[in-house]
């Protein structure tokens, strides 16, 4: 009995761990493209400035469309300044877009985030 | 909510891994144990307390590593591979390693005498379980200057585990002694004086049913002893004081840049806190310095009584800096950044909302509880603010309330019963999406983990309320159960420094919480006032208004509380 109430506290534990928002450790400082920004044509990379280092192998970036749907996305992990992350976007259609993102900083706090860019039509 | 268990994690390796350390100084320095030395009743309590702290410790760093790594699992599972390779992974596993030792060596060591080696590698692995803190910290995670930052921080957390783990071991040093007075009898004076000497007089305080048995330090053979240790960790906490002040006014220098960081950022706050906090534990520390240095024999009981209040304080500075670890510094936060004027507005007096909006528009334009915040609708910010607002009116009315019992009417010593309408309607207010008011139901709500939260808040304030007024009201002694009130207050406190909430804009989530800092701090206070007042009768009615005035305090904060 005490082993099962342990369990189940553990998996409390977890679960709570799991899910929520994170702590704002690491800060985005700049990003190309600009959060917010509208542009006139597709961006070929992607770019993330933090504030700090960041465990480039533990890091996930996720590239959205307005209806949500994930588009594939490769990102860097050997070389470039230690603070940076950086992906190769492939080519995108007008509309909206949403860059999730989230990072390990080298002193362990995990940290998530995301922006919306737009991409307007060509004439 | 993985960041608030991290931060409570990370405070609680903090105050483990000082009590690491400190114990080993305390062992080595203030005891003077060491090699060829027969071990006494004190250096084996310190050196199991030490094993013990370290095994937690150990225990503690591990669960840091476990919450990361389900943090960063996904649908694929855990990466433990790319995770075992990261600066953190690996210090945290050192830490571990190096806490599992100190608890061995120091059992070892309290269990039989041995040669200078183990000795001094007890020093050695306490001092790099503590040092090696640094290379968790902000330190490691800058691109430039990191090996100053490491430097600092390392002599910051050293000085720190030094003073405050001493001052926890200098507490259980005159717990131990009062017990072996009471074990001797009080009945029998003349066999006490030889061997309770400096902390008599605690023993006295600790057993109402007997008078205290005055003795001056340095007539028995043993007071000069006791009066000994006092000094020299009196000493020992003097330049760990030094130590940690300087090396945390260059950090602050580094991470907060600026006079406006400090004000403007949540970083900032927390680094005035500290000091705000620091700066009490240091006027205490300052009167404890006389007492030891004119060894009067009034200022013996009291001497303990602060430094259990150093203590405590001590304990919430840790959490406080274990907070810090969470939040970006000062410098850093420069697009984010709040103005003077922008801080003072959320603390200048207007009416409080008296009605509530409706809930059926909250349920409707709010998002749902799991979803990621983005955004904080007016509506929200209204049900929040009318919240706070009413709470204020229940803890104003306490404090009022006390402060009458204080003048002299009975009826005021009813004030706890105020906790219980606090805590119903908080109830019924802080989740609006779950049972009563909205559609998750009781039992399903308390998957969600605020709700949770809250509901824990909820059982405490219960507790809290029944307790000090069953005590108040004389249906329970006031010891044990006076206890209550001031510890859970201290707790509160401590978890309001620590607590954040996560929204979407750095800015925004600042200015919420700005006012949570000083109920923090208040609560802290008030805390540790009444149980000055429990454990010190002899210091006047000062303690006693110390915390009533907090109460009123925190009342009136949150009745000027807003959000926009």
């Amino acid at each position: 009995m005490i082993a099962r109430w342990w369990r189940l506290a553990f998996g409390a534990g977890l679960v709570l761990a799991a899910v929520g928002p994170a702590a704002a450790h690491s800060l985005l400082l700049g990003s190309i493209p600009a959060a917010g920004a509208t542009l006139t044509a597709s961006p070929r990379r992607l770019e993330l400035r933090f504030n700090n280092r960041i465990e480039k192998s533990l890091s996930r970036v996720r590239l959205l469309d307005a209806r949500g749907v994930a588009q594939p996305l490769v990102v860097t992990v050997d070389g470039g300044p230690a603070d940076r992350l950086t992906a190769t976007l492939p080519p995108l259609a007008a509309g909206g877009w949403r860059i999730e993102w989230q990072v390990l900083s080298t002193d362990g706090h995990v940290v998530t985030g995301r922006f919306e860019f737009r991409l307007a039509p060509t004439d | 909510m993985a960041g608030f268990l991290d931060v409570l994690l990370r405070g609680t390796i903090l105050v483990l891994a000082s009590l690491v350390l400190g114990g080993v100084v305390w062992t080595r320095v203030i005891l003077r144990a060491g090699p060829g030395a027969a071990l006494t009743p004190a250096a084996r309590l310190a050196l199991h307390v030490v094993a013990a702290a370290a095994a937690a410790a150990a225990l503690a760093q591990a669960s840091t590593v476990l919450v990361a790594l389900v943090e960063l699992g996904g649908p694929e599972g855990w990466p433990v591979a790319e995770f075992a390779r990261t600066t953190f992974a690996r210090a945290a596993l050192v830490r571990v390693g190096l806490a599992v030792a100190t608890a061995l060596l120091a059992v070892r060591l309290s269990r039989r005498g041995a040669g200078p080696r183990a000795w001094h590698a007890l020093g050695a692995a306490a001092l790099g379980l503590v040092g090696a803190s640094a290379v968790l910290s902000h330190a490691v995670a800058r691109v430039d200057g990191r090996a100053l930052l490491l430097l600092l921080d390392a002599a910051h957390q050293v000085a720190a585990a030094v003073w405050i783990g001493g001052l926890a071991h200098l507490v259980l040093y005159a717990g131990l002694r009062a017990r072996e007075v009471r074990s001797v009898g009080a009945g029998a004076a003349s066999t006490a004086n030889h061997v309770g000497g400096l902390f008599q007089e605690v023993a006295g305080s600790d057993t109402r049913d007997h008078a205290p048995v005055q003795t001056i330090a340095g007539e028995t053979p043993n007071a000069g002893g006791e009066m000994g240790v006092v000094r020299r960790f009196s000493s020992v906490a003097f330049v760990a004081v030094m130590t940690l002040s300087l090396a945390g006014g260059l950090l602050t220098w580094r991470y907060v840049g600026d006079w406006a960081g400090l004000v403007g950022t949540a970083y900032g706050v927390m680094v005035l806190s500290k000091v705000l906090l620091l700066a009490v534990i240091l006027a205490l520390a300052a009167l404890n310095f006389r007492a030891v240095r004119r060894a009067s024999a009034e200022g013996r009981l009291r001497l303990l009584r602060f430094a259990e209040v150093e203590l405590g304080l001590g304990v919430t500075v840790l959490f406080a800096a274990a907070s810090l670890t969470s939040l970006p510094p000062a410098v850093d936060v420069t697009a984010d950044r709040a103005t003077v004027g922008e801080v003072a507005a959320r603390f200048r007096p207007a009416v409080p909302r008296l009605t509530s909006p409706p809930v059926a528009e909250l349920i409707e334009k709010a998002e749902p509880l799991m979803a990621p915040v983005t955004r904080r609708e007016p509506v929200e910010r209204a049900w929040s603010e009318y919240n706070h607002h009413w709470a204020g009116f229940f803890v104003l009315a306490m404090g009022l309330l006390a402060a009458l019992e204080r003048l002299g009417v009975r009826a005021g010593r009813n004030w706890p019963l105020a906790l219980l309408g606090l805590a119903a309607f908080l109830f019924l207010r802080n989740d609006p999406r779950a049972w009563p008011l909205g559609p998750a139901g009781f039992w399903e709500s308390f998957l969600l983990p605020d709700v949770l939260q809250h509901r824990a808040f909820v059982v405490l304030i219960l507790a809290f309320g029944v307790f000090e007024w069953m005590v108040r009201t004389g249906r329970l002694p006031v010891r044990p159960w006076g206890y209550v009130f001031p510890l859970l207050c201290a707790v509160g406190g401590g978890l309001l420094l620590t607590h954040s909430h996560a929204m979407f804009n750095l800015k925004d989530e600042f200015l919420t919480e700005v006012t949570h800092t000083p109920l923090g701090i208040l609560g802290a206070f008030a805390g540790w006032g009444r149980w000055l007042e429990l454990r010190l009768p002899g210091a006047g009615r000062g303690p006693g208004w110390l915390w009533t005035a907090c109460l009123i305090a925190v009342g009136l904060i949150l009745l000027v509380y807003r959000e926009g």
